[in-house]
Formats: structure tokens, C-alpha cells, sequence
């Protein structure tokens, strides 16, 4: 084992079992028979992307290939990355500990849009030129994909391409297209040139983008003739023929969720207008309930995990989820697996499944209504009534437990006073159903903790054209809040806005949001998703170096006939869906789910799913 | 039925701390099919203890742990099937059946044995046999022990049982056998730094190897490798 960071230095630094591999079922591979070395990034420590069941898909997925080899890299914590400077240790990979900087890819995921001042340090740490332009022949190709990736303008100058959707679909083609280039001698410009006819595939510098004095977006045109004006997603089609893992990584070290995970299903029915994940991953594909008994099986074997967990954007609506979950507890309660609840609806059925499987005076009650009000909650197509929720917590009090979380958001478009009081009164309407239940039948102390974040407008959704709360007023819309709940059994928690503008200017930025990034990072920012190592004053000054406005990208309303930096991207929802959906918003109109009534959102393009449904 | 396995630690696994030593372990078990006993409980654990814990970035070639299955096993096939499913470092060298009475290896231990290595340079080089002399006729021996909360000033002399020492390479090794356990434990390290600065040596921990080589209980007065220990 060729280590690459000396004993001395990892006994300096926290968590140094995040830096050797060697996990369970790491995949190992012979160099000499590699034809393609792959770095698969992911921007942050190690427990958190171990935790990512994407980076666990792909990894498997990339590394079935004989000829390829994935291995997988994390952001170092800032105590090794001054080791690494001060001796010279170039940024490495787990698994053979070789330095990336002589891999042939180095594929970064983009989970949050927090995380980006990470990538350009790991480009750096690895010796690699930060700019696309400035890289030679001899630099890995950098690509990047994951959610934030459907707006990928941001990072356009520092990745070589993109890839929009699912991994599973095209990557294949992408390597073997490499592979075929390397032996015929090709230049990285003819690679990349290659790239423009792989469906799902964008690379930036095919393109170019002019502004109007305002600074919005002129024009989006392609360079080259290949280079397509619309790039679509990629989605698995058939879902439950779809490659799973049956034996995915074990850390060594304790992990964010140290478990089994069970993909369910991708996408989402419900169309919530501000939720971003609802519209890019649609259509609603399943896997059914043999196929994911036999694959619990299996990973609980292949792992000796003591816990699973399902996994999709919405538990409750899995078409068969009764017999699943039923199916599971039969299996699994009594061999000492400990079964973890998703994020399902509260009622009897889910109440009675925790009654099976925790300790309810330990274990509480989580519901999201994400606004204050009927009125709001229509807005936002949240469609989680008053009545539910009262309905569920009185069951539960009944049931015994006495502990409620409740999830909103501050700055929704609309929202009026009247929807911040709504949220204290919810809370305290919870407080009053536990009292009304008889003594004997409930718990002791009721206790309600109502959290609230601050609402950050995303591409691809309703919401993509309107302005973002500032800093000012999310603060003063949290100081209300905290006037309004008067009851001692209720809690308030909320956090500092700085960050959530922050989000909201690189979640909807273009091209010219990276010079900010750069300037950022080049300022020392790093793991700003970290709120002990977040700078908010490192940022302004980024600002204030490049001339650019925040408050462009956050808080001015676009016009929907504006060129959106993420006009060129397709994700099959149509832009004329989301306008419908964003008037029908300001109109307090709802719209039903994909089961109950298909509102033609252009996900059908894609030919499976619940589109297909009969 | 209740079984004390004794495995080594070393390469990279050396950096993964006890606790996730604990989980690795528990999942090996899991993934070996081991018939394993639960407590009871909403969130019952797997019965398995381990004797000393052993500090991050050492290595050890006379670890334990004890488990308690639900029916009897083959020690070797125990041995065997739980080292196909341990990574790489960890390795189960001998098991023993312990009586249902027995007690806890974490009540017994009482002693351990360690070889210590620090790089010296040859200028700083020194006549070990005479120094370590000179160091055990000391009556104390005072360290800073710090706890959480606290600081206090501990007395190690009477913990240090044996003390040896000699040159190899560039290095000074340590040949340390010391009072381990619940009523006395003293960590390698305190001894080699109280030495190094009793030598007027600068000490860092992070260029400290610590290398465990077994742990001992007494039994009539004398010591008892934990591997062949049984009351």
C-alpha cells in the first residue's frame, strides 16, 4: 500500500480514517489492464458523500467496466489541506492513492450549489488548471452532473463538459467514445467536439453567450455546428431493469447515514411549484416490491448493515407502499434490523407501523407544511391540509407520543403576514389537540418545534422567475415569527439568512456568477455550506472585486419572456408548464398529482414511467 | 455460549478509532452470519465487549473482544468465517471458549505490553540502559493527565511494571509493560514522553509508533496472557 499521506500527518488530523479506503467492498483493480482512469468527486468530507447513494450507483456502475476504473475522491477537511500545501501532497484518489492529476477524468457530483468553492480547491489541490482554457492535453477531462448541473452556467468556465440526467444512460457511450479517441491519437478539442453528438451532453465552450446593457442575457448561440441549441436529460426509462449495486460500499468510519438504502422510486407525483427535485427527476418510475425485498435481502447480506432505509422524494405515494413496508417489518423486526421511516404521511397505517418500530416517547412526529396558510399552501400546490395535520398529530397524542416537528419556509411568493401568524397558530392549534385528548390517553409534555428556512427560487420550477426575500427582510420576517408564538411548549428555530441569498444568487447565476466563485475561493472560502467555516465578508469583498450585483441574480422578478442562463437545458417539463404553473400559483389555483390527472408538463417525452401508467 | 477472539490490528485500519472499530466489527459479524446474541430493548446491540480499547494510529497484535452467541460454534470456523468478512488490518489469530461465568476480559486485564518506537537522531543518541535505571529510581514519575474538564497531575511510576529500551536505526524502542484496566491504566504515550523529557528530548505524539503486543490477567500471582486465560 502506497499511502499517501505519511503516519506523522494523520495522527495530526481529525478523522484520518476518512483518507486510507479500503472500506468494505471497495473495488480493486489491476492498473497495468485500465484503460481509463476515472476520479469521481464529490465536493465535500467524507461522511457526507459516503452517505450519497448516487456517488454508490455510479461508482458500481462506472467500475462493471473492465476497462475503466473509478475511484473516489473527497473534499479534504481544512486541517489535512494545510498538511497537504505546506508538504506538497497533491489531491488523491482512495482507492490506489495516485494522485488525480494524471487520471483521464475527473467527474465531479454537484449536490448543493454551496459546495463549488470545494470543487475549484480540488481542482487545485490537484495541480489542475482551474479554467477549461488554460488546461493541456495532458489534464484530465473535468465533467460535471448531479442536480445543480441543469444549471450548469455558473461552472461553465471551469468544466470541460457537463452531463444533464442520469449517469446510467449515456456514460458508457461517453467512455467508449474517449477510449476510441486516445487510441486514434486525438487532442482533447477533438474529444470534446465528439461529445456534441451524445444526447444529455453540454459543452460550454461550443457556445456563446452576450448580455444587454440591463445584464441579462442577449443571446445563448452555438459555436459549432454539432452543437446542439437544446440539451435534454437523460432518464433511465425502464427503471426496474436498471443497474442497482448489490454490494455498495461499507465505510470504515461512521457516516452520515451508516445504513442500507433501498431506491424506491425516482421522481415525484406531486409537483410541489417551489421544489426543484419534483420537476427535474420526473417522470415517477418505480421499482416493484419482489425486485426490492430480493435487493434488501441482498444488501443486508452483502453490507452487515443494522439498518435500511427507502429512499425517493416522497415514501408515502409509492404505489405499493403498505405491502412494502409490511412486507419488510415481517422480514426484518424481529433479526435486529432496525427499520428507518422515510418521510411519510402521517395516519394510521405509518402510526401504527412507528408504534412497531420505535420508541415513541423517544421518537417524534415530523410534518412539513412548508407555508402558514390554505392560501399559501395553494400556492405553492403544497397539498398537505390544516386537517391532516391535526388529524395525524391527534392520532399520534392518542398513540402517545407528545413530540411534533413542523418544516416551512419564509419569503414564498405572496406571502403576507397573515401566512407567518398562520404558522405560530398551527403550532399552537397542535398544542391544544394534545390537551384535548383524554389524560389517560396521552403522553406528559407536549412539545412542538417549528423550523423554518428561507425560501431560495431554483431553475426549473414555477418559481424561476421571481425574486428572492433579502437578507432584511427574511429577518425581519423571523423576528415576527418569533413575536407570534406566545405558548412555552412551542420552539422556534430558525438561522441566519446570509447563506440562503448566497444559494439564491449561484442557484439562478450565469456564466458571470463563476468569476464571483473564483474570487470567492481565491479569498480563502471553502465548505461554506459549514456554518463554522462559512464567510459571509469573504463573499462581499468577492463581490465587490468583480463588479457584480447580487442582487440581480436574488431579488429582481425576470420577465417571462427573459433568456433564462438555463434556457439550452431540457429537462422534458416544458417552460410553458411552468408559466401555467406559475399563474396559476398567483391565482391560489391548485394542480392534482400525475395519478390523478395528467396536466401534459412534457415529461412524457421520456418513454416510461407513470406517463405510461394504465 | 461466550468465546474471547484475539485478532490483530495494523496497516491502515491503524487510523479507524474504537468505536468504528465497534461497528466494523458488528457488520463482519453480521455479514459472517455469525449466530450472535441481542440484548433486549426498541434498539437491541449486538453482545460484544472489548477488553481495552486501543488508542487511533496504534497497532496491536494482542487485541480481544468477547462474544456471546446464541449456540455453540467450531472456534476455527468461527475464526475463519469472521476473517473472510474483516478489510484489510484486521485479522483474528486464536479464539477461546470461555465458561458462562466467566468474567468480562474489560474486569480482568490488568497488564500490557507495548513496543514503543521514536525516531532519535544519532547525536541524541544516549546509553538507554543506564537512563531507563535512572528513570524507574525516580519515586514518582508526574504527567499532566487531561480529561475533558480537567487537568491533574498523575504519579505513573507505580503503573510502570517493566521498562527496557535500545536503538534500532534511527529509532529508540521501548519495550513497556504497564498497568492496564479499569483500576490503573497507563497510556504508552505518558511514559515515553515523562522518558524523552527525562533525557532533556524534545517529544511530538504524532512521530510516536505505538505498537500493543498483548494483554495479561493475573492469576495467582502471575501474569496471564488473555489469550489463554480462563476463570
Amino acid at each position: 500500500m502506497n499511502r499517501r499521506v505519511p503516519d506523522e500527518i494523520l495522527l495530526q488530523v481529525e478523522k484520518p480514517g476518512r483518507y486510507i479506503g479500503n472500506e468494505i467492498n471497495m473495488v480493486r483493480k489491476k492498473k497495468e489492464h485500465i484503460d481509463i482512469r476515472f476520479a469521481f468527486c464529490f465536493p465535500d468530507v467524507y461522511e457526507i458523500g459516503m452517505s450519497h447513494l448516487g456517488m454508490q450507483i455510479l461508482y458500481h456502475f462506472l467500475n462493471k467496466r473492465e476497462d475503466t476504473y473509478c475511484e473516489r475522491v473527497f473534499a479534504p477537511w481544512i486541517d489535512l489541506e494545510k498538511h497537504m500545501r505546506k508538504h506538497k501532497i497533491p489531491l488523491f484518489a482512495l482507492e490506489t492513492q495516485d494522485p488525480i492529476q494524471n487520471f483521464d477524468f475527473v467527474g465531479f457530483t454537484l449536490q448543493y450549489e454551496m459546495s463549488y468553492t470545494n470543487l475549484l480547491n480540488m481542482l487545485d489541490l490537484a495541480g489542475i488548471p482551474l479554467y477549461s482554457e488554460q488546461r493541456k492535453e495532458e489534464d484530465p477531462i473535468i465533467c460535471a452532473g448531479g442536480p445543480c448541473a441543469y444549471n450548469p452556467e455558473p461552472l461553465a468556465d471551469f468544466i470541460d463538459f457537463f452531463y444533464i440526467g442520469e449517469g446510467e444512460v449515456m456514460l458508457n457511450q461517453i467512455l467508449d467514445l474517449y477510449k476510441k479517441n486516445k487510441q486514434n491519437g486525438g487532442t482533447r478539442h477533438q474529444f470534446l467536439e465528439k461529445l456534441l453528438s451524445v444526447e444529455g451532453v453540454y459543452v460550454p465552450k461550443f457556445y456563446k453567450v452576450s448580455y444587454k446593457e440591463t445584464g441579462e442575457i442577449a443571446s445563448f448561440i452555438p459555436l459549432h455546428p454539432k452543437a446542439k441549441t437544446k440539451i435534454t436529460k437523460q432518464v433511465v426509462e425502464q427503471f426496474d431493469k436498471n443497474h442497482y449495486p448489490s454490494k455498495p460500499l461499507v465505510p470504515l468510519l461512521q457516516t452520515v447515514h451508516d445504513r442500507v438504502v433501498l431506491e424506491v422510486f425516482r421522481g415525484c407525483l406531486r409537483g410541489c411549484r417551489f421544489c426543484q427535485a419534483g420537476m427535474v427527476y420526473r417522470p415517477v418510475r418505480e421499482k416493484q416490491v419482489d425486485q426490492l425485498l430480493e435487493q434488501a435481502d441482498q444488501l443486508l447480506k452483502a453490507t452487515g448493515h443494522e439498518e435500511i432505509s427507502l429512499s425517493s422524494l416522497s415514501t408515502s405515494d409509492y404505489s405499493e407502499i403498505k405491502q412494502l413496508m409490511t412486507a419488510l417489518v415481517h422480514r426484518y423486526s424481529t433479526k435486529g434490523i432496525n427499520i428507518s421511516l422515510p418521510s411519510m404521511r402521517i395516519d394510521a397505517f405509518s402510526l401504527e407501523l412507528m408504534k412497531k418500530l420505535q420508541d415513541i416517547r423517544k421518537s417524534s412526529l415530523t410534518f412539513a407544511p412548508e407555508a402558514g396558510t390554505q392560501r399559501l399552501r395553494n400556492v405553492i400546490n403544497k397539498g398537505l391540509t390544516e386537517e391532516d395535520i391535526l388529524e395525524g398529530s391527534k392520532l399520534a397524542f392518542e398513540g402517545g407520543w407528545e413530540r411534533v416537528k413542523l418544516y416551512f419556509m419564509m419569503g414564498l411568493p405572496t406571502e403576507t403576514e397573515e401566512d407567518l401568524q398562520g404558522i405560530a397558530i398551527l403550532g399552537h392549534e397542535i398544542v391544544e389537540t394534545f390537551y384535548q385528548v383524554p389524560k389517560e390517553q396521552r403522553g406528559r409534555n407536549i412539545k412542538v418545534v417549528i423550523s423554518t428556512s428561507c425560501f431560495v427560487p431554483k431553475p426549473f420550477t414555477p418559481f424561476q422567475w421571481e425574486a428572492q426575500n433579502t437578507y432584511e427582510e427574511f429577518m425581519e420576517k423571523q423576528r415576527l415569527l418569533k413575536t407570534k408564538i406566545t405558548k412555552r411548549q412551542v420552539q422556534y428555530q430558525y438561522h441566519d439568512a446570509k447563506l440562503s441569498v448566497l444559494e439564491g444568487v449561484i442557484a439562478r447565476g450565469d456564466r458571470k456568477v463563476g468569476q464571483v466563485i473564483y474570487e470567492a475561493w481565491k479569498q480563502g472560502c471553502v465548505f461554506d455550506g459549514w456554518s463554522e467555516q462559512f464567510h459571509y465578508e469573504k463573499w462581499q469583498e468577492a463581490f465587490k472585486i468583480t463588479g457584480i450585483n447580487p442582487d440581480f441574480y436574488a431579488h429582481r422578478k425576470r420577465n417571462l419572456d427573459e433568456i433564462l442562463p438555463w434556457d439550452h437545458i431540457s429537462i422534458g417539463v416544458t417552460k410553458g408548464f411552468l408559466k401555467k404553473e406559475y399563474e396559476k400559483a398567483l391565482q391560489e389555483q391548485t394542480t392534482s398529482h400525475c395519478r390523478l390527472q395528467c396536466e401534459h408538463c412534457g415529461a412524457m417525452i421520456f418513454k416510461g414511467g407513470v406517463c405510461y401508467e394504465i | 455460549m461466550k468465546y474471547r477472539l484475539k485478532f490483530k490490528k495494523e496497516d491502515e485500519i491503524k487510523f479507524i478509532g474504537h468505536l468504528d472499530l465497534m461497528r466494523v466489527f458488528q457488520k463482519a459479524i453480521r455479514r459472517a452470519q455469525i449466530p450472535i446474541a441481542y440484548s433486549e430493548g426498541f434498539n437491541p446491540h449486538q453482545l460484544v465487549t472489548f477488553p481495552l480499547p486501543l488508542t487511533l494510529g496504534a497497532t496491536s497484535e494482542g487485541e480481544y473482544m468477547e462474544l456471546q452467541l446464541t449456540k455453540e460454534m467450531n472456534i476455527e470456523i468461527l475464526c475463519e468465517q469472521l476473517n473472510q468478512q474483516l478489510p484489510l488490518g484486521l485479522i483474528i489469530l486464536d479464539g477461546l471458549p470461555l465458561l458462562d461465568t466467566s468474567t468480562k476480559g474489560m474486569t480482568i486485564v490488568q497488564g500490557a505490553q507495548y513496543e514503543l518506537r521514536y525516531p532519535i537522531l544519532l547525536a541524541q543518541s544516549l546509553n538507554w540502559q543506564s537512563k531507563i535505571h535512572e528513570f524507574l529510581n525516580q519515586t514518582q514519575i508526574m504527567i499532566k493527565k487531561q480529561t475533558k474538564t480537567k487537568t491533574q497531575m498523575v504519579n505513573i511510576r507505580e503503573g510502570i511494571y517493566c521498562m527496557d529500551g535500545w536503538n534500532a536505526g534511527q529509532r529508540l524502542v521501548l519495550d513497556l509493560f504497564l498497568a492496564a484496566g479499569s483500576r490503573q491504566n497507563i497510556r504508552p504515550e505518558w511514559v515515553m514522553e515523562s522518558f524523552l523529557q527525562f533525557c532533556g528530548l524534545p517529544f511530538s505524539a504524532s512521530q510516536l509508533q505505538i505498537h500493543r503486543k498483548d494483554l495479561f490477567a493475573l492469576k495467582n500471582k502471575e501474569w496471564v496472557s488473555l489469550q489463554h486465560f480462563i476463570d
